[in-house]
């Protein structure tokens, strides 16, 4: 299904990932739209988008505590046990851009902080275009079926620990460490990765946000402004 | 504040580098004295840059633009301070703790405190608790910096603030700490010196911390 995932990053969407304000930055530091520029022209060819998702079928929700999933793996988890209560299914996934970004970033950290640091602002928008788009690929097939999509749940937010959810969506997933490993304290390799779960049903309510559950939302900077629930900030 | 002094000031502010650099040797070819330069012009510029960037009114990206443009002056200025007698602010060992990958907000905070004359000895990310001590050891250090973005690796700077006691080094340096799920409450929890909650405030706090 993701054999070929389109990436298309504009200068204000790498400017955006550096918790910017891109039409205050054209005004007032013009500059930094060049490096966003350049980032994009020499990083785009780096990108080795790569996803790994399996969906499962929800077998049962027990006192809003465990879901029960086809082949015997149960989450257990209250909060994504009340959130996911409506779904039939549940896709796991991990989407990765590859390590050349990060490899980038760090070698011009010294040289040029500036250009190391849009390196890093593209590759997040990269990653989130990613994940944006299996997300949405994911939910038009649900909407073939007249079903839809919950907002995407990532290990590390508030409610889902990161040990807990790591391992979970690992052992379903089981990817080739070839593609993204988990380090011992469950960091993904390479950095610009991200895993998550979606729950596919017939009634997820469409006006929530990750932020919404986000401990940081009152002071993050990285909040998305458009209305894609699957974007960037809604994401992590 | 002289003409020159002010062009100083403000190519910093906007993050012009090329501009800072031939500013401060035009300066420094007509007599001027460096520790000015550094105090009111540069220093000062970054301290603007850190107030409205504490304000929400600068942003990352532009912080970083001024900080470069301010550490290629400092490297212009540098043999003249040390002709000049002027010492570095404080030596920083810097990390990112162990098992933690972030390094963006660890390399923001680099960069400020090296814009404040702070030497920096910066361990990169997943920084073991001892590499710390040896660092600290090795360079006799002022002030360790830690960062952590993950609940689950902030542990770790307990870990090795425990480390820096067991090799009888806790009381010869400062330990500061930062990183977005950090609180001050955590920090006084784990025995921390001083916390941050961002780049130009770690400044800030490095200066009162050796102040003490
Ligand atoms: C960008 C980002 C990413 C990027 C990666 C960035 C990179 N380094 O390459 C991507 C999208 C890949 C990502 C992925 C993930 N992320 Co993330 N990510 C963020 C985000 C939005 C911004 C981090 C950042 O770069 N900030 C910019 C810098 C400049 O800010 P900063 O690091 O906070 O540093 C400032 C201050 O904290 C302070 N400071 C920092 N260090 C120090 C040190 C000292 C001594 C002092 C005084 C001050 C100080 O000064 C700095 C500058 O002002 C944060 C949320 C947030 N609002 O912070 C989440 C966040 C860090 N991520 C989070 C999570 C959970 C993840 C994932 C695990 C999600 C998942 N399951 O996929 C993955 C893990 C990836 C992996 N490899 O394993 C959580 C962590 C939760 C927690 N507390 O445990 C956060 C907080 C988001 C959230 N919703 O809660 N992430
Ligand atoms: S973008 Fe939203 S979910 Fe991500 S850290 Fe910021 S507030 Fe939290």
């Amino acid at each position: 299904m993701f054999e070929f995932i389109p990436i298309t990053i504009t200068p204000e969407m790498v400017l955006r990932s550096q918790g910017a304000d891109p039409a205050i930055i054209e005004k007032r530091s013009p500059i930094l739209l060049e490096y966003a520029k350049r980032a994009i022209e020499e990083g785009s060819a780096l990108l080795k988008p790569q996803v790994v998702v399996r969906t499962l079928m929800v077998q049962k929700i027990d006192h809003h505590k465990c879901i029960h999933l086809e082949g015997g793996s149960i989450l257990e988890n209250t909060f994504l046990a009340q959130q996911l209560n409506l779904a039939q299914k549940i896709s796991f996934i991990i989407c990765t851009i590859g390590d050349a970004i990060d490899e980038k970033a760090s070698a011009l950290y010294r040289l040029d902080p500036v250009l190391s640091f849009a390196f890093d602002g593209f590759g997040i928008a990269a990653i989130d275009i990613v994940a944006a788009h299996v997300c949405e690929s994911i939910g038009e097939k649900a909407n073939k079926e007249s079903l839809r999509t919950s907002i995407p749940y990532s290990p590390g937010m508030v409610r889902w620990p990161l040990e807990e959810g790591q391992n979970k969506i690992f052992s379903i997933l089981n990817p080739e460490p070839t593609i993204v490993r988990l380090t011992p304290s469950f960091q993904m390799i390479p950095k610009k990765s991200t895993s998550m779960l979606l729950g596919i049903g017939a009634n997820f309510k469409h006006n929530q946000k990750t932020c919404d559950f986000c401990a940081t939302r009152e002071t993050c900077r990285f909040k998305p402004p458009q209305k894609n629930p699957f974007s960037f900030g809604s994401k992590v | 504040m002289s003409d020159l002094l002010r062009d100083i000031y403000s190519s910093i502010m906007d993050g012009r580098q090329k501009e800072t650099a031939e500013k401060v040797q035009e300066a420094l070819d007509q007599g001027a004295d460096p520790s000015v330069l550094l105090n009111e012009g540069m220093i000062a510029a970054m301290t603007e840059v850190g107030k409205l960037f504490e304000e929400g009114e600068y942003f990352v990206p532009e912080m970083l633009v001024a900080a470069r443009a301010m550490q290629t002056g400092l490297g212009i200025l540098k043999p003249y301070l040390v002709k000049a007698d002027v010492k570095s602010s404080g030596k920083v060992v810097a990390g990112t703790v162990k098992g933690d990958l972030h390094d963006i907000g660890k390399n923001l905070v680099c960069m400020m405190l090296e814009g404040s004359a702070f030497e920096i000895i910066d361990l990169g990310a997943d920084v073991d608790p001892q590499r710390f001590v040896e660092a600290v050891h090795q360079t006799q250090a002022d002030i360790v910096a830690m960062s952590a973005l993950l609940t689950t690796t902030m542990p770790n700077m307990k870990v090795t603030i425990e480390a820096l006691k067991a090799a009888g080094l806790r009381d010869n340096v400062k330990v500061m700490v930062g990183g977005a799920p950090l609180t001050q409450q955590y920090a006084d929890e784990i025995g921390a010196d001083g916390f941050a909650p961002d780049a130009s405030r770690a400044v800030a706090t490095a200066k009162s911390l050796l102040a003490a």
